[in-house]
């Protein structure tokens, strides 16, 4: 027996400790299926807070990094869990920080959230050319593409991936979403991008939106 | 000759911080004033430390 | 007018700005160009870096030609000559084609390694942490020795060109910004810690952390103030604002974090430099808005401080009493702008936040990148301040 509310609290107020020792007693006790989906769920609960507090100025960026590695802590103590209960995929994604930029943080963010809800996430890394992009797209056949980009300089890696999918002929079968600094609504707009990531806990609901449908 | 594998020696049985002194003693553009060499010495490890 | 006669009367400019007791003459320029005036020149970004020759070329003439009253970096913020000869050049990653210098983040400190560095840091500095980021310093001792030597030597080097530059650009009214000093948490974050290794050990062991600094602060004090600002003579041309205080990682911090973190250490040197009559200027990268607070803490009359992503105006309106505003126009409009436009958003500027003092007009955020604005505008909006900046 495990109270969901109170991890997702912990979670959203970035006490690891506490939600760590929750985590850990829990695992102990040979949850069922559905009991682990709920503290899957409940991470992700968490997560959304995070988003939410940081979009409200109360947390910083400092505290949504910080965020990811107390997601990430989780996760790993829940991964056997997950495995050996097979809980379904959510659905696939491939994920990269695009050609000329080097900032893997947000990227590495955003995929802890994205396993937590369930997604089997692809990483293909940072400083990826859009040929990595299509590669990966015509492997692993996702239902989803997300790319980072921390600097300014970086959107022309954006658009040369959005135009290599469509010129591989992928594009159209999967949707698209990026996120980091210099990304805006409207630039994906204008790049043909499906969505706009902003936080990677909005990010994450876009894409289960995707994936119910 | 002997003197030089001598001072060779010595130097491989020496620490870092050994070494970084000895260094010091090699700084041919400051007066061999102590503390100049070692406030020139602290200033140039503080700054790569960091850059 | 002589050298020296041009140099004080910029160096009196930046003063009086941040000094907020009188208007200056007229408003100060600083500029933010970092790499960007090599970007846009015929050289490419590592042979640059590379040669004192080609920096003196670049940045002298980037004083020339525009109308800045004092330059910012000047090459000293890529001192590769002195990282190739260390062994630390490999955490640089250049890409000339688009001008680009990554740097790879390095942990010279693992996280069970605390105890030892706090029992005796110049220990843990001299046998891990310099072996782990001058990797020239392996090997035999012989060579690590020779390794120290030549990377003296380059650092002399480095000396001699900002001085010969200091001195050529004093002829011209321009001013080079002074000496560095930063917060421990941002000195954690380049190659202890990393950024997500500080952030998470602020969590999970601030004690630690804490005391860590502590124990390093001696040490840290001794080298990058007490030696620069106290000790030494005052250089033959001054530099328009003493010390160059990066706020880098801070700003990433919140309000609370920060107050426990970082505020003390600039407290602690706001109250030293006052004491020793030097100028602070404060370099706050991203949105600082949530630390106004600390800046209103500020002792009056010492610091400047640098604005990126904040709203400039609310800033002046918030703290331009208390402290001199340092900010202005955008780089997409110094990139994608007429010449005419820059200028009236200039003029804008100017007339919003010169009045009463406490104003120094620059560049919005660093110019690293040759999209970061393009030459005719940068010399029309720093020329249109140097002649309408007057009070």
């Amino acid at each position: 027996m495990i109270n969901v509310e109170q991890l997702a609290k912990l979670v959203g107020d970035l006490e690891e400790e506490q939600a760590v020792q929750m985590a850990e007693a829990f695992v102990v006790q040979n949850p069922s299926k559905e009991e682990v989906e709920a503290v899957v769920a409940a991470c992700q609960g968490g997560m959304e807070t995070v988003g939410v507090r940081f979009g409200t100025g109360e947390y910083f960026i400092g505290d949504l990094i910080y965020s990811g590695e107390l997601l990430a802590r989780i996760m790993s103590i829940l991964k056997p869990l997950m495995v050996a209960n097979n809980t379904s995929k959510t659905g696939t994604i491939v994920l990269g920080t695009v050609k000329g930029d080097l900032h893997d943080i947000g990227k590495n963010i955003f995929r802890g959230m994205a396993e937590a809800a369930g997604f089997v996430v692809h990483d293909i890394g940072f400083d990826q050319p859009a040929s990595a992009f299509v590669e990966k797209v015509r492997e692993v056949k996702p239902d989803i593409v997300g790319m980072s980009a921390l600097l300014t300089l970086a959107l022309d890696g954006v658009r040369d991936t959005v135009k290599a999918l469509k010129d591989a002929g992928v594009r159209d079968s999967v949707k698209l979403i990026a996120g980091g600094n210099p990304i805006t609504p409207e630039f994906c707009k204008q790049t043909g991008i499906d969505a706009y990531g902003g936080n990677a806990a909005n990010g994450i609901k876009t894409c289960l939106a995707w994936v119910k449908k | 000759m002997e003197k030089n594998i001598e001072e060779e020696k010595n130097i491989e049985e020496m620490t870092i911080a050994e070494v970084f002194e000895e260094a010091k003693k090699e700084l041919n553009f400051l007066p061999p004033i102590d503390d100049v060499r070692n406030g020139f010495g602290e200033v140039f490890l503080t700054t790569f430390t960091v850059f | 007018m002589s050298e020296y006669q041009k140099a004080l009367y910029t160096r009196t400019l930046f003063d009086d700005a941040i000094g907020m007791k009188k208007e200056p003459d007229r408003v100060p320029v600083m500029s933010n160009a970092f790499t960007w005036p090599i970007v846009i020149s015929k050289y490419k970004l590592s042979e640059v870096l590379r040669d004192y020759d080609k920096l003196f070329e670049i940045w002298y003439g980037f004083a020339r030609d525009y109308y800045h009253d004092s330059l910012f970096d000047f090459g000293w913020r890529n001192p590769m000559r002195i990282r190739d000869v260390l062994g630390i050049s490999g955490d640089y990653v250049f890409n000339d084609e688009e001008g680009t210098i990554n740097h790879i983040e390095k942990h010279c400190l693992e996280v069970d390694e605390y105890d030892e560095f706090i029992a005796d840091p110049r220990r843990f500095m001299m046998e891990k942490f310099f072996p782990r980021r001058m990797t020239n310093l392996a090997g035999s001792r012989l060579n690590a020795k020779n390794t120290f030597v030549a990377g003296m030597n380059e650092f002399a080097a480095l000396g001699q060109y900002i001085g010969k530059l200091a001195g050529a650009v004093a002829e011209l009214g321009v001013l080079l910004a002074g000496g560095g000093y930063l917060t421990y948490f941002d000195i954690w974050i380049h190659n202890f810690r990393g950024l997500k290794g500080t952030l998470t050990d602020l969590r999970r062991i601030p004690d630690k952390v804490q005391a860590a600094w502590e124990k390093y602060a001696p040490m840290y004090e001794f080298a990058a103030y007490d030696l620069p600002f106290r000790y030494s003579p005052p250089p033959p041309i001054p530099p328009s604002i003493d010390i160059a205080l990066p706020l880098i990682g801070s700003g990433l911090l919140s309000r609370v974090q920060f107050g426990r973190f970082v505020w003390p250490q600039i407290k602690q040197v706001a109250d030293k430099a006052t004491v020793d009559g030097k100028t602070i200027m404060i370099f706050a990268e991203g949105n600082v808005e949530h630390l106004y607070e600390y800046f209103l803490q500020l002792p009056k009359g010492v610091a400047c401080i640098q604005f990126e992503k904040d709203d400039i105006r609310k800033a002046k309106a918030i703290l331009g009493k208390h402290c001199c505003i340092i900010g202005g126009i955008s780089l997409e409009l110094l990139n994608s702008g007429t010449k005419e436009q820059c200028i009236e958003e200039t003029k804008r500027l100017v007339d919003d936040l010169a009045p009463g003092g406490g104003y120094i007009f620059s560049e919005a955020a660093m110019m690293a990148f040759k999209t970061d604005g393009r030459p005719e505008n940068v010399r029309a909006v720093t020329e249109y301040v140097r002649m309408n900046g007057k009070y």
